[in-house]
């Protein structure tokens, strides 16, 4: 008898521990209609009532990058539509507060232009497309000093501070290379593609002092490359060193490097899905409920943010790997 | 005086007959007891019926050639009856003791009443060397003057087929009675049996099971039981009568309901429960609902919040295919809602959410099992982009292409 009232609760905990394993495993047990992000959420806020305009459009352009700066840390949201005058909202990263809003009109008086491509440079001030944003004054000071070729652009990489030299990576369109610059003397060099495996650099970020470099090459397969930033000039072959793989199922996937592994979500896919470094195999994932959700992870990897075109709701979540 | 040449044709007929039957008889060998109907003490007609119907049976087993011998009441030919120790013998045992205390080969018992007008008789023989139920019959009349003839053709029935089935005994021919009153398991207290299509109740449970009157089925053979209840659907059954199988379950009844409590719990809110009051405005047909669904999401991960969801869903169902007596249904479901969130997060423009929608089709299979009905539902709600809500303007699936899928059980109040 007294073996059984022991048993009893042993058999429970076994019973609740295993439930818990297997939740913690097992993302069925937490599906719902509503998207995962919500789990993991630490601000929102709605898009539609920082810019009213937007209401009711089904087609909008966003981007969203974190900028962090000595004079200022802030979420930078480009947004534009037809009939919608093209604007960056500058956020508080921590609260999603408004700080300020630069419209188009407000670059152009200012000398310089916007567009998606969002970053900051060496003194700090941000760079909104081609605009220079000097975020004590609160207003657009002039066209950023890197020579940025806007037509061409189709990707921007956010600086890397903090390790000596301040470093800028562009790229434009396959075909027409990766350029990397490094301050103060934004000296160009032309990482060297090779021409049979014609990579693309899908991104980059830092990790261990060593810059990562996320390619796909001209037959589909997708992987990375450690690159030690005082090795770049004048020039990074791709092809001398050996990449690993990761297996990500789609011709065509957004993907996000970060500290804690690449992250991708296949073309139009709810999925997205956080991969291994060292064995390039799938860790984990969530689901997101539309397919047309905008979804931009901080290079740090700490958080991830979701917009909701139709709701217009942005929420910032903590990533699911990173308290 | 010419004697018609019919008259010596018949008589020959008549002595060859009825020398042809005591022949047989004698050629077996065969001895009856007749145990006379217990007649309650100041009962006239049930006395004047049994005497007559105990008269015609003898008469007909001595015109067979039967040798009837005189039946006597004793405690000690009823107690060799019992099969084991402390049981009380069944009715079987009881003629097969008598038979054999009284040196015979045959039992025939009889029971005569008298009640409300109406006589009720039944009549079996039984042969104590196989304890096997050979002949039988019974039946109920006006108890006037015409019913004389139907005991008489009663009576002589039942010997004709009982001497036949005794030659078939002896070949070992004979299809085998079940040696036992048939016991039915029910959980419907009360509940009537009824037999084929009879309209007289056989028996009633009584503490879970009900005995019903010994009949002399062969085995092997169907019996149709039919169970009835107030304010439960008839259920029935085809029992197969096997040899050793005395007792038989039967179906558990299912409720009349008009109104009922479904309690679920499924995929899409596996962390939670949903609960629904059903007003049947047909008697299990059609029915007005209201069901709220609370439960959790949450990934079991140190970096997840709980987000608490509460979907609240009201509609109109309808069965679709079966009836309500089936074990399996098909009802189909229309409604609408809303589904409010509560979002814990630390800076938040906005906590609480409300998405409205509409679900216009909803699967539900039914099925009645041990007492209990057990729903599986398909729900695929379309949400309404209001701008309160998280879903947006579109249909509501997990995973991307899965609709919700519960599974509840139906409890009658």
């Amino acid at each position: 008898m007294k073996a059984k009232i022991i048993r009893r609760p042993l058999v429970l905990v076994f019973l609740i521990s295993a439930f818990i394993t297997l939740a913690g495993s097992c993302s069925f047990i937490f599906a719902s209609y509503f998207s995962d992000e919500l789990m993991y959420a630490d601000a929102n806020v709605n898009l539609f009532t920082l810019v009213p305009e937007l209401q009711g459009k089904n087609h909008y352009e966003v981007s969203i990058r974190r900028l962090d700066s000595p004079l200022l840390d802030s979420l930078a949201i480009f947004v534009r539509a037809d009939l919608v005058e093209a604007r960056v909202l500058l956020l508080n990263p921590e609260t999603l507060s408004l700080i300020d809003t630069i419209t188009q009109a407000e670059a152009v008086a200012g000398g310089g232009q916007l567009f998606k491509q969002l970053s900051v440079n060496q003194t700090g001030s941000y760079l909104l497309g081609n605009a220079l944003y000097d975020p004590l004054s609160k207003s657009v000071t002039g066209t950023a000093a890197v020579p940025v070729p806007v037509s061409e652009i189709s990707f921007f990489i956010s600086p890397i501070m903090g390790i000596g030299p301040f470093h800028f990576i562009f790229f434009g369109s396959p075909g027409t290379g990766v350029q990397y610059y490094s301050s103060p003397t934004y000296n160009l060099a032309n990482i060297v593609i090779n021409s049979v495996v014609s990579p693309t650099l899908l991104g980059s970020t830092m990790k261990d002092n060593k810059l990562l470099f996320l390619i796909k090459l001209g037959d589909g397969s997708i992987g990375y490359i450690n690159v030690d930033p005082a090795n770049v000039l004048p020039a990074v072959d791709f092809n001398s060193i050996s990449m690993s793989n990761i297996s990500i199922d789609s011709d065509n996937p957004q993907i996000w490097l970060t500290p804690y592994g690449p992250i991708a979500r296949p073309n139009k896919s709810q999925l997205i899905t956080r991969y291994d470094f060292a064995t390039g195999k799938a860790i984990d994932s969530i689901n997101l409920d539309d397919k047309n959700k905008f979804i931009y992870f901080e290079n740090d990897g700490c958080f991830f943010y979701v917009i909701d075109r139709v709701s217009g709701l942005l929420i910032k979540s903590k990533t699911w790997w990173k308290k | 005086m010419r004697i018609p040449r019919r008259i010596p044709l018949f008589c020959a007929l008549v002595f060859f007959s009825l020398s042809s039957l005591a022949l047989h008889a004698q050629d077996v060998g065969l001895s009856v007891v007749i145990v006379p109907p217990q007649v309650p003490a100041n009962n006239e007609n049930t006395r004047l019926f049994s005497e007559s119907f105990e008269t015609l049976v003898q008469t007909e087993f001595l015109s067979a050639g039967y040798k009837v011998v005189p039946f006597a009441s004793t405690d000690s030919a009823v107690s060799e009856g019992s099969g084991t120790e402390g049981e009380t013998p069944d009715a079987l045992d009881k003629a097969v003791a008598i038979a054999n205390a009284s040196g015979v080969r045959l039992c025939v018992v009889i029971n005569v009443v008298v009640s409300a007008r109406f006589l009720v008789y039944s009549v079996y023989a039984v042969d104590a060397r196989y304890s096997l139920v050979l002949g039988s019959d019974s039946g109920s009349v006006y108890a006037g003057l015409t019913a004389l003839a139907v005991i008489q053709d009663s009576a002589k029935a039942f010997v004709a087929h009982t001497i036949v089935r005794v030659v078939e005994a002896g070949a070992g021919s004979a299809a085998i009675p079940i040696p036992y009153a048939i016991t039915l398991k029910s959980r419907d207290e009360g509940a009537e049996v009824f037999l084929g299509e009879s309209q007289e109740s056989a028996a009633v449970v009584e503490n879970g099971i009900a005995v019903l009157p010994y009949i002399p089925l062969p085995e092997n053979s169907r019996l149709a039981i039919s169970l009835k209840k107030d304010g439960y659907y008839d259920s029935s059954r085809q029992v197969k009568l096997l040899g050793k199988e005395k007792a038989y379950t039967l179906p558990e009844l299912r409720p009349l309901q008009n109104n009922a409590l479904v309690l679920s719990w499924g995929y899409g809110r596996l962390l939670g429960m949903g609960g629904a009051y059903r007003h049947y405005l047909i008697s299990d047909q059609v029915f007005l609902f209201g069901e709220d669904d609370l439960y959790l999401q949450y990934g079991f991960n140190p970096y997840a919040s709980p987000v608490f969801h509460n979907d609240i869903f009201m509609g109109i169902g309808a069965y679709l295919f079966f009836d309500p007596s089936s074990a399996f249904r098909v009802s189909a479901a229309l409604g609408g809602g809303a589904m409010l969130t509560l979002l814990p997060q630390k800076y938040a423009q906005q906590r609480f959410f409300a998405d409205y929608y509409a679900v216009p089709f909803c699967l539900q299979f039914e099925y009645f099992i041990r007492g209990r009905q057990l729903v599986l539902e398909f729900r695929a709600p379309f949400a309404f982009d209001t701008g309160t809500g998280l879903l947006g303007q579109r249909w509501c699936m997990i995973s991307e292409f899965l609709p919700m899928i519960t599974l509840g059980v139906v409890l009658p109040l």
